[in-house]
């Protein structure tokens, strides 16, 4: 991945942040205040996002399929390997859609009910844009449009999706700077982060501000030598100084305030968590395990003194360059049941239309074939789910699916025709981030159309 | 070896090496045989280990088909250049990325490269006496983790291959394609600075100076004696650098690197001669992060290992421009996941049964009594000398407030607090 300095990355964000204030007249630590107090006013107000990431590049063109007719003979002919039998396929029948008739994947028949009973939309062709491009542009060999850097890279493209800044290098992500602006007005006193990771570090949820809370698939880990080291308390003094104390070694210091931030923060976690109890059962598989902790996050919300929450969890094992087939129907059954549970969790905590989640990848992957599997692409299409989400329904434009379609940028990968600035601004105004905060945590969304893809409903 | 297995990643996390020991054995040896050579061979090796074949999927990857419209899988083709030669962008030879005239950086290989380098990895599979097809698929037993791959002619590409501006006529056979393309990349100028910053990232410091980066890039291109790709000069030249034998450095805020949780674990093997007493190590999965490391060898979530070269935490480090690489897997569950481990193994050492691996403390038992002595001891093995007085103070007044009718209790105390203590987690 690339980054940058993150005194620069800062620098570059009060500085758009200034230049902001300018233009409203307020300084830019009033601007903040001003948007908490302005949608923190409701009473027993809570929303929940969670990003699914799907990493290494789902395969969009198995996902959802033009299940019959045309649409469904120039796919087969895209990819005679790796076509999925049409007759297989789920049908869909979204509301306002007049394309191609669509099927999901088989795999996803724990979702396939949501999204017909308007609780899944399905967001289409979405990627990393640097701005707005054509086919004609993309063909004019150099393109004369910005494009991403290093497009079809796992690392960067990753990097591209978290930090929503495909042109130049971030060390700070959107979820991060939406925790930035949202973090004191909504969570104040919490002793938790806004930003809640059950997968480990990423670049999404780095704010400028914002530091990600990580947890582990059964919570927050207790240093069991705390309570005496062999039976020891002064070996248990011992383990708390040397873990806490600050040292004047940098990378010393640093490892000490993470230890030091886990310590403290654990005793809140353990603590919120044991008063609560998530009765749904969650399939027994990795992001199964990964849904359940954040259910139980969500449903101590009131314990951990969250108005709001930012959650990531991640699924591996979707670079399909061989057993496409195989591997796919294995991972978007995981997929598929892990975010089905999930949905009946919130429906049974009663928060629902307070828990919006959606999917993001590396990038999508090519239509066209290498026989076992597909290479590295660039758009691809992405599910959103919650009782607020405009089910049954299909965002963007779905894209031709057929080799040297408009969106074709060779062998079949798509040219996005909606960005991920978009697709997450969208997310971030239903959270609580107002349009005139929205540059803040998407510096490029003034180059693209939308600030309200529809998904989610009327946004005030 | 275990260096290099961070660089050439293979894995057994959603791959096709999913509990296939003898692959992952045979892979190590392969690292083991080449870690003193030439990275041209090592590179050879590599990219022809049916492992990697596997794990990168150009296993029985097949020529292009304008039939059914298949093309070769990129995988390799793009992996072998992104992460295991030349990198993203163009280099200078101190590993700063060159600029254009417009100031922009410069990538090294487009989509186009990509594309063409992947037909050479097209026709690979298991090494054997014939080229049949039932050993093309491995059918009958003909599976062959121990040898290289063998190139199948019926299934090479032999088309015209072009990338990074090198054109292999049509016709050219796999093995001639192979050697073509790893010349290309081998003798890359990016190379030396992209392979070498990361040796130092591994061995040294993870913010090596241009300098250093230089000094052991000019190690790559030249041994002394016109040789490119001398391991031995290239790590030798990581080893030995000034930069990396100053102890003034050493003694600066920002030097140094996190050893990786698995290395913390293999310290403590070492210096304490810990052994099994069957003889076997059975060191089951260490990735649980509750009570283990977070982190298992040959089981990275990806071929980007468990951390980036470039990687910077959030706070100080990044707002100094620095990297820490390990600090990517380094947070509030693994962090004190890890204090766990440590205090079960070094007291009860690590597995079950007789296969239990135990750290002989003989020599630390006998200066239990001296608590100050065993602090010594343990500096030296354990920080190389460089333990701060705090630190040593900290450990001693645990230690002393252990009776010392209890050694063994006092050692596993002292053992414990010094692998916990960040002077040990961050080697300098």
């Amino acid at each position: 991945m690339t980054y940058i300095h993150r005194s620069l990355a800062r620098r570059d964000f009060l500085r758009r942040a200034s230049s902001l204030s300018a233009l409203a007249g307020t300084p830019f630590a009033m601007n903040l205040l001003a948007a908490g107090a302005a949608s923190a006013q409701t009473a027993g107000d809570h929303k929940a996002l969670v990003c699914i990431f799907l990493a290494g590049g789902n395969d969009q063109s198995n996902t959802v399929v033009p299940r019959s007719g045309g649409g469904y003979t120039s796919y087969q002919q895209a990819r005679p390997s790796l076509a999925l039998p049409a007759a297989n396929l789920l049908a869909i029948n979204p509301t306002g859609y007049s394309g191609n008739p669509l099927g999901l994947h088989p795999s996803l028949s724990a979702i396939h009910p949501l999204f017909n009973q308007q609780r899944v939309a399905l967001m289409s062709n979405v990627g990393t844009l640097a701005a707005p491009i054509t086919r004609a542009q993309w063909n004019s060999g150099r393109p004369t449009v910005a494009v991403p850097q290093q497009l079809f890279s796992h690392s960067d493209q990753q990097g591209a999706w978290q930090t929503g800044l495909p042109d130049r290098p971030s060390q700070t992500g959107w979820q991060g700077r939406m925790g930035d602006l949202l973090a004191s007005a909504y969570n104040p006193g919490s002793q938790v982060s806004i930003a809640m990771s059950v997968a480990g570090n990423n670049l999404m949820q780095a704010g400028n501000t914002t530091i990600q809370y990580q947890l582990t698939t059964d919570g927050a880990v207790r240093v069991a030598a705390l309570n005496g080291l062999y039976g020891s308390s002064a070996g248990a003094a011992a383990v708390r100084r040397l873990m806490t104390e600050n040292r004047t070694q940098l990378l010393e210091n640093e490892l000490n305030r993470i230890s030091r931030r886990a310590i403290d923060t654990e005793s809140v976690v353990s603590g919120a968590l044991s008063g609560v109890s998530v009765g749904t059962a969650f399939p027994a598989t990795g992001l199964g395990r990964q849904l359940q902790m954040v259910a139980r996050m969500i449903a101590a919300r009131g314990a951990l003194g969250q108005r709001r929450q930012v959650f990531f969890v991640q699924q591996g094992g979707y670079d399909f360059h061989d057993n496409l087939l195989t591997d796919q129907a294995t991972r978007l059954r995981e997929l598929g049941d892990a975010m089905a549970a999930f949905y009946q969790a919130t429906v049974s905590l009663g928060v629902a239309n307070q828990v919006t989640t959606f999917t993001a990848s590396d990038f999508g992957r090519a239509l066209q074939h290498n026989g076992r599997g597909s290479d590295h692409g660039w758009g691809g299409h992405h599910f959103v789910m919650g009782g607020a989400v405009q089910g049954n329904r299909v965002f963007g434009q779905f894209p031709t699916v057929a080799l040297s379609g408009p969106e074709d940028a060779g062998q079949g990968r798509l040219i996005p025709t909606t960005s991920v600035d978009e697709y997450a601004g969208t997310l971030a105004r239903w959270l609580g981030v107002s349009l005139s905060n929205l540059p803040l945590v998407l510096p490029n969304i003034g180059r693209f159309a939308s600030r309200d893809l529809g998904f989610m409903g009327p946004l005030t | 070896m275990f260096a290099l297995s961070e660089i050439f990643v293979v894995s057994d996390i959603n791959s096709s090496l999913t509990g296939q020991k003898a692959a992952h054995a045979s892979y190590l040896d392969m690292l083991s045989r080449n870690a003193f050579g030439n990275y041209r061979q090592l590179l050879e090796q590599v990219a022809t280990h049916p492992s990697m074949g596997h794990y990168l999927s150009h296993f029985r990857n097949q020529r292009e088909d304008a039939a059914t419209g298949r093309l070769p899988d990129e995988n390799f083709a793009r992996e072998v250049m992104q992460l295991f030669s030349i990198g993203l962008w163009q280099l200078n030879p101190d590993g700063t990325r060159r600029r254009d005239a417009s100031g922009n950086f410069i990538p090294t290989y487009m989509q186009d490269d990509v594309a063409g380098l992947a037909k050479v990895f097209t026709g690979w599979s298991w090494n054997g006496p014939d080229r049949s097809v039932v050993r093309w698929n491995g059918w009958n037993y003909t599976q062959n983790w121990r040898d290289q791959m063998q190139n199948y002619p019926e299934f090479h590409s032999l088309s015209e291959k072009r990338f990074l501006g090198v054109t292999i006529p049509a016709n050219t056979s796999g093995e001639a394609s192979l050697r073509i393309a790893l010349d290309t990349l081998f003798n890359h100028p990016n190379v030396g600075p992209f392979f070498g910053r990361q040796l130092i990232q591994r061995f040294v410091t993870s913010n090596p100076s241009p300098a250093y980066v230089g000094r052991v890039a000019a190690a790559f291109n030249n041994n002394g004696s016109g040789v490119r790709g001398d391991m031995r000069a290239v790590l030798r030249a990581v080893l030995l650098d000034p930069e990396a034998r100053d102890a003034t450095l050493a003694n600066q805020a920002n030097w140094g690197k996190l050893r990786e949780p698995m290395v913390r674990f293999g310290n403590w093997m070492r210096a304490f001669d810990a052994r099994s007493q069957s003889g076997a190590y059975r060191i089951w999965n260490l990735e649980d992060n509750v009570s283990s490391l977070g982190q298992n060898p040959l089981r990275a979530p990806s071929v980007f290992n468990w951390f980036r070269p470039d990687y910077a935490p959030p706070g100080e480090v990044m707002s100094r421009s620095l990297v820490a690489p390990e600090f990517q897997i380094t947070h509030e569950t693994t962090s004190t996941g890890y204090a766990n481990f440590v205090a079960s193994t070094v007291q009860r050492g690590h597995g079950w049964n007789s296969n239990v691996i135990v750290a002989n403390y003989a020599p630390e038992i006998a200066l239990a009594s001296n608590p100050a002595a065993l602090m010594d001891r343990l500096n030296l093995l354990l920080t190389a000398g460089r333990m701060t007085p705090t630190t040593r103070q900290t450990i001693l007044d645990a230690v002393n407030a252990v009776p010392s009718t209890q050694p063994a209790a006092r050692v596993h105390t002292a053992v414990a607090l010094t692998m916990i203590s960040s002077d040990f987690i961050v080697q300098k």
